[in-house]
């Protein structure tokens, strides 16, 4: 069937796009990286964090260490990109967590997996009205959504839960079109999602594994949009999408 | 009291008002049942909210207000600094609690009699932050880590950070210590700064509890009310009370803290002279704009003051205005928590709840 489709039409496998434009309002804080004590965040935010906190989803039980993406990913009512932000700003913090018993952060032969004391670098709260979403400190990215679900615009994000706002605006065009020609997408790309070639790029080192902050991809599927005058929207279809509707490959 | 008033301040209860947003017991699975909390919290006492070594106020940029562009910097009050002290709060009431009912021996509780049934719960020793029972209301509502191979409790009440409704430099005061050496009567290196946020600031805030049960609920409200005192050296400042404004509840949280603040910023013209019920309204008025965002804006119920025609008297949380009846949704919820008894039969159910709980998590 995919070989002779150049275009299709996601609204007939209702499935609908959305543009998120994603503002903090909180310190942001999950571990890109660690290093003795310093915990880092980058402005990033990968398609999996976002795609949990759109469906609001959590493990209240979960049984050994390895993480079910895919599984949980299958039955979600969407599916997000990857976010960047590209003017998020950054601060250190200093955390500690008080022990009733002798009123310390703890000594540093527990062996307990609570914090005791240490610094974080956290992404600073910010505020846009929903006038300015196109302000460059938001977290930008795209939704895909199954079955007429409608996303919340307040999400949580990170190890503390924090709180962020998000502008929705719906996607008009839904049809994706098959582009043999190299394309950049405006939006970070998960490696996992092309479907296509990966011909070059800018990778983000984020858990659980890296992605493409800018990739050239081409042989892929790709939704464009006129945003304004001098940009557009060029969406690549993640693969799980594609699998969705029963397409794998390219024209 | 008329029968109609009767069954009027009957109708009105929190499973009335807020059930369809309520779960009969924790369950380890969390729903997208959301209740939110929101609260002035008002300081009464020179208090330090701070996390550094510097010792200096921790705070944010953001904008003046909700209109306004122009980029100030707010003093922040972590959630971590909300959390500890409210979950503190909660275990030190639960255990004075329990404890007024019989007291903890050999690790063993027992809550009295209910139709001759003798209840009998076993109770651990728990505190923060290493030795969690993981047994107990707070642990299974705050959240809780094993340290062996026991299943984990995710949190299910949510923290965020407050940002003070005034700039920081009108709240901001910076005060000399001296600690004078009796002997010598020199202060010596014992002379330094404080740099602490004045009394009556506020601080919007708003605390978020996932699919919680009625009990739980109560047990939030309580520890709302009855926690006092916040951030660092609380020996000599840090008193601050906590008004319950509001609260909405639906299948989503309909607005953040900090729009929270900076929508309240624009109406804070005298704020200090307008009385509770007021504020409550400037609240639900607020709720409303932010409902356009929602993705299930039916699902949505924010308390708010109830209309109806009437003819009874002024008691309770019904007040007659020209032949209406008024019933303060708010009111209602906050007066059937504060007046819950923390005996044996509500800690029987809450403890039984979080055995459940964990056997089925087992």
């Amino acid at each position: 069937m995919s070989d002779i489709l150049d275009k299709i039409n996601l609204s007939e496998h209702n499935i609908q796009t959305f543009y998120g434009c994603l503002f903090l309002h909180d310190f942001l804080w999950f571990s890109s990286s660690e290093i003795s004590r310093i915990s880092t965040t980058i402005p990033v935010i990968h398609n999996y964090a976002l795609t949990y906190a759109i469906n609001q989803f959590s493990y209240a039980i979960y049984q050994g260490n390895t993480p079910r993406y895919f599984e949980d990913l299958e039955k979600f009512s969407c599916y997000s990109t990857p976010a960047r932000s590209f003017a998020s700003r950054r601060e250190s913090i200093m955390y500690n967590a008080i022990d009733d018993l002798r009123q310390t952060p703890g000594r540093d032969t527990d062996k307990y997996n609570s914090p005791k004391y240490g610094f974080k670098t956290v992404l600073v709260p910010e505020f846009a009205s929903r006038f300015e979403k196109e302000n460059p400190i938001a977290f930008k990215f795209y939704l895909f959504t199954f079955n007429g679900f409608i996303p919340p615009s307040v999400v949580r994000l990170g190890k503390k839960n924090i709180p962020a706002r998000i502008y929705w605006e719906q996607i008009q065009s839904s049809t994706a079109q098959f582009s043999p020609d190299e394309k950049s997408p405006s939006h970070p790309v998960n490696p996992l999602d092309v479907n296509g070639e990966i011909t070059g790029g800018i990778i983000s080192k984020i858990p659980p594994h890296s992605f493409y902050r800018y990739a050239s991809i081409k042989n892929d599927w790709f939704i464009e949009q006129k945003k304004d005058k001098s940009e557009k929207h060029i969406i690549q279809i993640p693969k799980r999408i594609l699998q969705r509707m029963g397409l794998t490959n390219g024209s | 009291m008329t029968d109609s008033k009767t069954k009027k301040e009957e109708r009105m209860d929190i499973n009335t008002l807020l059930g369809d947003y309520l779960v009969e017991k924790p369950e380890p699975i969390i729903g997208a049942k959301t209740i939110q909390i929101f609260l002035i919290r008002e300081i009464l006492d020179y208090t330090a909210l701070r996390t550094e070594d510097t010792k200096e106020l921790n705070t944010v940029a953001t904008p003046l207000s909700i209109n306004s562009k122009e980029q100030i910097s707010r003093v922040a009050f972590f959630a971590s600094k909300q959390k500890a002290v409210e979950s503190r709060e909660l275990e030190r009431m639960l255990r004075t609690a329990v404890e007024k009912q019989g007291g903890i021996e050999n690790d063993k509780l027992e809550l009295g009699d209910n139709n001759n049934e003798k209840k009998v719960k076993k109770i651990k020793q728990c505190y923060l932050k290493d030795k969690l029972c993981m047994e107990c209301p707070r642990c299974v509502l705050y959240g809780a880590t094993a340290l062996s191979q026991e299943a984990n409790i995710k949190h299910r009440i949510e923290y965020s950070t407050a940002f003070s409704l005034l700039p920081w430099d009108d709240i901001e005061e910076t005060i000399t210590f001296n600690a004078i050496n009796d002997k010598n009567i020199m202060t010596g290196q014992a002379l330094g700064s404080r740099y602490v946020v004045k009394p009556a600031t506020i601080f919007p805030s708003i605390v978020t509890l996932k699919s919680v049960s009625r009990e739980e609920l109560i047990l939030t409200i309580k520890t709302l009310l009855s926690a006092k005192s916040y951030g660092a050296e609380t020996r000599i400042g840090g008193d601050i009370r906590n008004h319950i404004v509001g609260i909405a509840a639906g299948w989503e949280e309909i607005i953040t803290p900090l729009e929270f603040t900076l929508e309240l910023y624009d109406k804070k013209i005298n704020i200090e002279d307008k009385t509770s019920l007021e504020i409550e309204q400037t609240v639900v008025a607020i709720l409303r704009d932010y409902l356009q965002y929602t993705a299930n804006p039916d699902k949505i119920k924010i308390l708010d003051d109830k209309k109806e025609e009437g003819n009874g008297a002024n008691t309770g949380n019904v007040q007659e205005n020209g032949g209406q009846e008024i019933v303060d949704e708010l009111k209602t919820v906050i007066d059937e928590a504060r007046n819950q008894q923390l005996g044996s039969d509500f800690l029987y159910k809450i403890y039984k709840d979080v055995q459940k709980f964990r056997e089925t998590q087992s």
